[in-house]
Parts: C-alpha cells; structure tokens; sequence
C-alpha cells in the first residue's frame, strides 16, 4: 500500500530540486548545489512534518535572484537553511531515535558533503557512524543533533587520527546526558548557527577568525614576485598604495615566531606572515599556522572544502615612493616569500 | 535607546499572554535569537542599521506569534490582544514619522490646527502660516475642488469628525499625539474584532493564529499610525456589526452615526446595517426619534460636502471588472501582493453557508460600497498606502479567512506579509506609489537586472497581459479550489517552480516597453507627468526627451510601433539609423520602428522635444 503522503512528500523533493536546478545560478559553487539543498530542505521538512519549512525552497530562489552580492546571497541561504531546519526540529512533538538521526544526518550534509569537490566515501562514512552513535547516546535531544553537527564540523577526516574528535564529543554527549533535554534553547541556538554558516563551513571550523574580521585586498596592484632565502628587492610603490600583500609558499610548518625577513625596518614573522595554502582542509590539520591578524585573502571555495588564501595586509610608511624587502637566509631553502601585490 | 525599548517590549509580550513552562521555554528561545541576532550582526556587518533593527524586531514579532499559536498555556482574550497590539503600535508610531505625513494626512491635520486654534474650519490662515503647522510640510495648497465660502472662506474637502477626534492627542503632543489617537484606535478596533470573532462562535486557537495576520500585517499595520479615515472607521464597522448582531442600539447606531460622518462614502455600508438592524428590531417610538435625528445632522453633513450622488450611478462594465480584479489582484494595489492573507476571506465566498452569521451580513454591507467603488478611477486609493478603500473591511474578511482557517496552508501568505510588513516600516515613504503600473519589487527587481520585471506582476491601472492572465486565473482559482485541495506540501514548491519560470520570463524582452519604467536606462529627460500631478494615474504618461537625451531598453527584434507626441518634427536615432517623426499636436501618435536584433536598444533624440509614451511589438 503506497502512503499518499509520502508520495505528496517525494513529489514536493522533485519539485523543489527541479525549481533549483531550473534556475541555474552558477555565481558559486553553493549556487550551483542549490537544487541539493533544497531537496535537504525538503527532507528536513518531511522529517519534521511541517509544510511550513518547504517555504525555505521559495525563499532560497528569492535570495538567488534578489541578491547579487556573494557574501549577503550565501549568508541569506545560510538564515533560510538554518530557520528552516530549527523550526522543523522545534515541530516535532517527539525527537524520536530515527528522526534525530534524520536531522543529524541532513545537517552534515549541509555542513560537509553540499558543494565538496575531494569526497572520500570511507572516511564520511566512518565518520557518519560516529555521529550517529552521538546523537544515540545523547538520548535523541536536539543537545545530540547539536553535538553531532560540531563533530561533523570539525573533523577534517584528513589525516584519520581526528576521527579522535567525534570519539571525544561522544564522551561528552554520553556525559551530558542528564542535562540533555533542558538544553534545547542552547542546542538549537548552536544548531542554527552551524547552519546559518554551510556556505562558510570550512572556513567557520578551520579559520573563523576570518568571517569577522577577513577584508579581502580588492584594489590590487599585483606582483607576484617570488624572493626566495636571502634575497633583497627594493619595489617602488605605486601611487596611492597603502598596503603590501604578503604571503609564503611552503611556510606551512615553520615554526611560530620564526624570523622570516624585513620590510623596510620591520621585522617579519612566522605567524605576521602565513603559508598561501594553509587553511586548505588537507592542509590545515599538519600546519603551524594560524589566520592573521590582518587577513587579505580571499576565499578560493565554499562549503566544507572552502578556505581562504594566507595574503596578509602590511600597511606601508606614509609617502613612501619605494619599498624595501629581504627574506632571511636561514628559512628552508624552499620556503619562498610571495610578495603578491600593492593595495591602493 | 531604541533597542532597549525593543528589548522591554519583546519581555512585556509574552509577560501577557504566556504563563508556565511555555513562559520559561519562550524566553529561553527568546534570548536564543538575541545570540543569534548579535552573531548575524557581527558576521554580516548591515549598512543600514536601521533597517536590521526593523528586520529583527519583525521577525521576533513574527516568532511571538506562532507561539501564541501554537503554545500550550497561553492566556487569550480580547484584552490581551489589544494589550499586545498597543505595545506594538507604539512602535509602529515612530516608523511612520521618518518623512513629513502624507497625501490626505496634512490636510486632516491642517483641520485639527483650525479648530484647535482658531475654533472654525476656516484654513485660510493655516495655509498662510505652514511654516509654523505641525505637518510639517511648508508646500501644501488647497487640494482641487476644495470648497470655498461665501467670504473667501478656504474649507477642506474632507470631514471634520476625524479632526475633532485627533484634537486631545494633538493638544497633548501635537503631530504624535494625533497619530498615538489613530493607533489608540488601531487598538480598540484589534479588541472589537477579536470580539466579534469570540462573538461568532471563532474558536481561540483560530483566534490567535490569525490575529496577527491581522493586528500586525498589512494593510492595518500601514494605518494604525496614519491621520486617514480607514482605522477609527474599521472600529466603528466593526462596532457597527457586532451591535445589529447583538441588537444593542446603545452599540450600533452610535458606531453607524460615527462612521458616516467619518466619511460620507462609510454611508452606503451604513444604510444596509441601518435596514438590517430594523428588520431585525421593532423600533420603539424613541428610538425612531434617534435615528431620525442623526439622519438629520448627517444629511446637513452630507449637503457640505464635495461628493455627490451622481458618483453612484452605474459606469462601463469594463471598468467594473477593472476594478473589481484590480482590488484582488494589482500588484500594486491589490490583494493578492500587499495583503495575500486576506484573499482566505475573499474565498470564503465560496463556502457562504459555512461563514458566521456576521460574515455574510458584512458582506450585505459591503456591497453597495464595493459596488460604487470598484468603477472609480481612484479604486486603488491614489496617493496612499495600498488598499486604503477596503481597509475599513479587513475584519471582514478577517472574519472569512477564520471560517476556512483550517482547510488553508497560510505559511506563503504569512511569510509574504512579513516582508511587506518590514518594507512598510522602513520605508513608510515608498508605501506612497504613483500608480504607473509598477510596483516596488517589480522596480527594483527591474532595476537590478535593467529588464521589465514589472510587466510579471498585474496591474490594472495600467492594464498589462499579466492583468488579463490573472483575472482568468483566479476565476478558476475560484471555481477548482471550492472542490480540490492542494496539498500543503505542494504549494511551496509550486510557488518555487513559478517564481523560476517569471525570474527567466523576466530576463527576456517584453511586447511593450513603457519608458517611464524602471528597467529604461534614462540619460537625460524627464518624468512626465511629473511625480506629483495630482490623480496622474489618469494621464498617459511617458519619458520627454530632449535633445540629446536618450532611452536605453531591451527591446525584441521585428516591427514596433513607437507612440509618442511632440509639438514639431523630432528626429531620433535609433541604432544607428535615424528616424524623424511628425509632429501629433495635442494627442499621441504612432511610428513605425523596424529593430534588427533583439537585446539594448538606444534611443537618442537628435533634435526637438518628444513625450515616448511606449513601445509595442507587433
């Protein structure tokens, strides 16, 4: 006998994902996941029998069309996804054992399988297994789903040992447990803030740091002059320049505070100075660094493979027609000093 | 200052209605979404401040009201929801004085200022001394046929009673005093309607589902906070009703005296409450006195003022229809975009017999008013927030909409009201519209992409295909949904699936280009008529060119008609190719235009002064 309203359900899925992958927004790699994520949607909708939470599918076509601007369009996605997925939760009237494991699984999706190009289907799967043994044992509470999404979070799966992580989080869940069900204001809270960043997961678990405080160098004079150990180059600065974008090639494990040159009387350090590629998720965990303070990267992708470039902003000497830089003659050989642009 | 306010008001609102566990768990989400606010905040740092503030306090509004929906122990009454309402409007109030009043606002106001200080109507001198008025607005002259007295006198054209009921709130804190008295009625009319509903057999779960699809959505939440009419004569509608139900003349016949000489148009819903509170009652002697001497008074009332009956004999059909869908549906105007929550009432047509009693008496009364109404040019209101003409019915079909509640997925429409609602309160100025046949989010959505997104949404001032589609639509709308029922999980998706196919309809180049539209890259030229040209919905506008100015459009390839009028020979350059077209006198004429490719076209006038009108694809 087929349920007619698991038919209504399916066919709300197609509809949606149809709706999404007929609109064809390309602009990131986010956009171009929509229609997935609006079958999320749907399932989460299912999962919490609210027609209501469908009305994320329209409103993500809105905010696809109306926003043209990347940061405002993917944190609206973000608002909607999130929204969605705690009023379905919040709608449940019982959090049962295959529902919580249902949210659990639909927000790791979101947060680490939507718009991922490098996917290794052992390691997910291995860790899925963890997250549901968390939302087990935090006795299917929305604390539970909310645990089992910062496992799924922060595990890079890359290199196998942080599968320690979850391990540890599931002795937290289990420890919680008595005060799992008087939590849900906190849990959800969390949920919805996960959520609210899936555009940005990679970087919210790797380096979020720069979600705040991130300013992409824009008006960029480039360079790209390479300065290996020992080497001097005096740059003349192009008017109007008031910053120096800096990063290093193969700095990734220096060690922090590790002198790695001059520019002008200043001293630059490991840690002032990041490796380009260190918050890539493959990268990352093995990496000494740490995002910078004065951040200028930019993100290279979205989603849990999204991660921002090492640029760094130094501001330049008032006036300054030229600009003198040196690197260290005792870095390793092949750690370079990328002296990427001039930012008027 | 604001935000604390905000902050006491959000605890004040569940202080009223919630009680127990429900209580404790609101406020543990409630101080949940202020974390999730502040981290929104930081992360997406808003320009406009404001307008974050407007957005988070709607959305907190919006959240409080599934909960007094859906919470377990919730304490209700009719009290309680004005209580709520009155903290609300309070709110509301501010929002609405961002920008000097507006349309009927200044003059009702100008009334207030002649009876207060100079005890007549007189506003010979108000008009001499604006600088120093309350309104606020230095520009204001007579509005047209306002009537003039034997001695010069300068009279308005609208009711005294308004004025006089603004004189306490004004003497207390002038302009805002008078608005808090709008809003004080914005409160009593939230009590009285929650009332009839408790009256009419409403059950409370319904009741507080739909109160603040009502209380807090538009069109209400547009004029809790205006000097206009619309609310303090919903209130006494309401009033009205309740009072022949109840058979209360004590009730009615103040409310139906007060409505009328609110507004001598309330006077066609009047006349059948009146006929319908007689048949129902045997008027003793004395109270045929009453009646007859209100009756008196209005009719004294009525002889001054500028409407007359000839304005209630039949027009076209065609306008009827015109007005009648353009009430539902205009995108600008209409039902459907400005107030989707109350089109339930509009279907609860269709179940008539399964409507309360004062539905379908409401109805009755509605009648004549809609029926004089809807062949007006002015339908739509003119220069106020949308739907001004049918606020005074929103209990109505609040009413209605309760009476096929359960068999409704409302999500859409409540979603829909919510952003209305915000875009209402942060720009209370843009609730004004021209009535050109746009409207703001067909504008803007045009103004983003330079394409005619506006020709996607009805309009029935200025009649498009989208008009003549939707009409057919929801004629069967009406027809199918009286026997088939959509699943809910559908309709979202559904509306997805639309809102794709216009997004890409939208994208391509319309049969007609208005060039006053916003999609119209202008460079040079003028607006004409002006913006505000009193009633300009009437005259056929356009884009002036002069020389050297020019019009840039997606336009589709193959022959079109230009419609344009000028006074001498004007010769355009139209890509690359030049055309001189005669000149048309006083009225519009047409040219031939042969475009070669279809995607931007300029149009550049080389020499003289045109009016474009439009473009048509043929």
């Amino acid at each position: 006998m087929i349920d007619r309203r698991a038919v209504t359900w399916i066919a709300a899925g197609v509809l949606s994902f149809y709706a999404c992958w007929r609109l064809g927004a390309h602009a990131t790699s986010i956009d171009r996941a929509l229609p997935w994520v609006a079958l999320i949607v749907v399932a989460v909708a299912w999962l919490g029998e609210s027609s209501a939470v469908l009305c994320a599918v329209p409103l993500l076509i809105g905010c696809a069309i109306t926003f043209p601007n990347d940061r405002t369009r993917l944190l609206s996605y973000g608002v909607v996804v999130a929204v969605g997925f705690c009023g379905a939760m919040l709608n449940v009237d019982e959090l049962t054992f295959p529902r919580a494991t249902g949210f659990a699984i639909a927000g790791t999706a979101l947060i680490r399988w939507i718009a991922r190009e490098h996917f290794s289907f052992i390691r997910e799967a291995m860790l899925l297994f963890l997250i549901v043994m968390i939302v087990a044992v935090a006795r299917r509470s929305a604390l539970g789903i909310a645990l089992a999404l910062v496992a799924a979070l922060y595990t890079p799966t890359i290199p196998l040992r942080t599968l320690a992580i979850p391990i540890g989080i599931l002795a937290i869940a289990w420890l919680t447990r008595p005060l799992s069900t008087h939590l849900s204001a906190l849990s959800t809270l969390l949920i919805a803030l996960m959520l609210t960043l899936f555009p940005y997961s990679g970087i919210l678990a790797r380096t979020p740091r720069y979600l705040r405080h991130g300013n992409p160098a824009k008006d960029r004079v480039n360079l790209y002059w390479a300065m290996h150990p020992g080497q001097t180059q005096t740059f003349e600065v192009p008017p109007d320049a008031k910053n120096v974008i800096l990063s290093l090639s193969n700095g990734a494990n220096l060690k922090r505070r590790t002198v790695v040159g001059h520019l002008g009387e200043q001293e630059l350090h490991v840690g002032d100075v990041v490796d380009w590629g260190f918050a890539r998720r493959e990268e990352w965990w093995r990496s000494t660094n740490r995002m910078p303070r004065h951040a200028a990267g930019h993100i290279r992708a979205y989603g849990y493979d999204g991660w921002v470039d090492g640029a760094v902003r130094f501001a330049l000497p008032p006036g300054a027609q030229t600009i003198q830089l040196n690197v260290d003659p005792r870095l390793p050989r092949e750690t370079i000093l990328q002296v990427e642009a001039f930012e008027r | 200052m604001t935000i604390y306010a905000l902050v006491a008001a959000f605890v004040a609102l569940p202080l009223i209605a919630f009680r127990g566990k429900t209580l404790l768990r609101y406020f543990a989400f409630d101080l949940a979404t202020y974390a999730f606010a502040f981290v929104l905040w930081r992360l997406a740092r808003p320009e406009e401040t404001y307008f974050a503030i407007i957005a988070v306090a709607v959305l907190k509004l919006a959240a409080f009201s599934v909960v007094l929906a859906r919470g377990e122990d919730v304490r209700w009454s009719a009290t309680r929801a004005a209580a709520i309402a009155a903290i609300v409007y309070a709110f509301v109030i501010p929002t609405q004085m961002l920008t000097p009043i507006d349309g009927d606002e200044p003059f009702y106001l100008l009334i207030t200022e002649s009876i207060v200080h100079d005890h007549d109507l007189d506003l010979r001198n108000q008009y001499a001394s604006l600088a120093t008025s309350k309104t606020k607005r230095p520009d204001l002259v007579p509005q047209q046929g306002d009537p003039v007295g034997k001695h010069g006198e300068q009279y308005s054209r609208h009711e005294p009673f308004l004025p006089v009921l603004t004189i306490p709130g004004y003497v207390v804190a002038g302009l805002p005093g008078a608005l808090a008295t709008i809003a004080l009625f914005a409160v009593l009319l939230v009590r009285s309607t929650i009332r009839l509903l408790e009256d009419e057999g409403v059950d409370d779960a319904t009741t507080r589902a739909l109160f603040p699809l009502f209380a807090f959505a538009p069109p209400v939440i547009y004029y809790v906070a205006r000097i206009w009419p619309e609310v303090p004569g919903a209130f006494f509608f309401v009033e009205a009703l309740r009072g022949v139900r109840q058979r209360r003349m004590q009730r009615w016949l103040p409310s139906l005296a007060a409505l009328v000489l609110l507004k001598l148009r309330f006077g066609l819903i009047a006349i059948v409450l009146l006929g319908a509170a007689m048949w129902r009652r045997r008027p003793r002697r004395r109270d045929v006195a009453i009646i007859i001497a209100v009756a008196i008074a209005i009719a004294i009332i009525a002889t001054l003022s500028v409407h007359s009956w000839r304005e209630l004999i039949p027009l076209s059909p065609s306008r009827y229809a015109t007005g009648l869908f353009g009430l539902l549906l205009d995108g600008s105007s209409g039902l459907l975009f400005q107030a989707p929550f109350f089109l339930l009432g509009i279907f609860a047509l269709t179940r008539w017999k399964e409507t309360p009693p004062a539905f379908r008496l409401g109805c009755a009364a509605a009648l004549p008013y809609i029926v004089s109404l809807i062949p007006r040019s002015e339908w739509h209101g003119g220069w106020s927030p949308p739907l001004r003409y049918i606020v005074v019915f929103m209990p109505l079909l609040l009413v209605g909409a309760a009476a096929i509640y359960k068999r409704a997925f409302l999500a859409p429409a409540a979603i829909w009201s919510i952003g209305l609602t915000i875009h209402g309160l942060v720009f209370p100025w843009k609730l004004f519209h021209i009535e050109n046949g746009e409207n703001p989010i067909g504008a803007w959505l045009s103004q983003i992409y330079l394409s005619d997104f506006s020709r996607l949404f009805p309009s029935y001032v200025r009649v498009n295909r989208a008009a003549i589609i939707g009409a057919i639509a929801i004629v069967i709308a009406f027809v199918v949904l009286r026997f088939v029922r959509v699943p809910a999980q559908l309709v979202a998706p559904l509306i997805a699936i639309a809102l794709v196919f216009a997004f890409e309809a939208g994208r391509r180049p319309g049969n007609v280009i208005e060039f006053e539209d916003a999609h119209v890259i202008h460079k040079g030229g003028e607006l004409y008529p002006e913006v505000y040209t009193v009633a300009r919905f009437l005259y056929r506008g356009g884009w002036i060119l002069h020389e050297g100015d020019s019009v840039s459009f997606l336009a589709r390839a193959g022959a079109s008609k230009l419609q344009y009028a000028c006074a001498t020979p004007v010769m355009l350059e139209i890509e690359g190719t030049t055309l001189t077209v005669p000149p048309t006198g006083a009225t519009f004429g047409s040219a031939p235009v042969d475009l070669s490719r279809t995607g931007r076209i300029t149009i550049r006038c080389i020499n003289g002064t045109i009016d474009l009108d439009r473009m048509d694809h043929e």
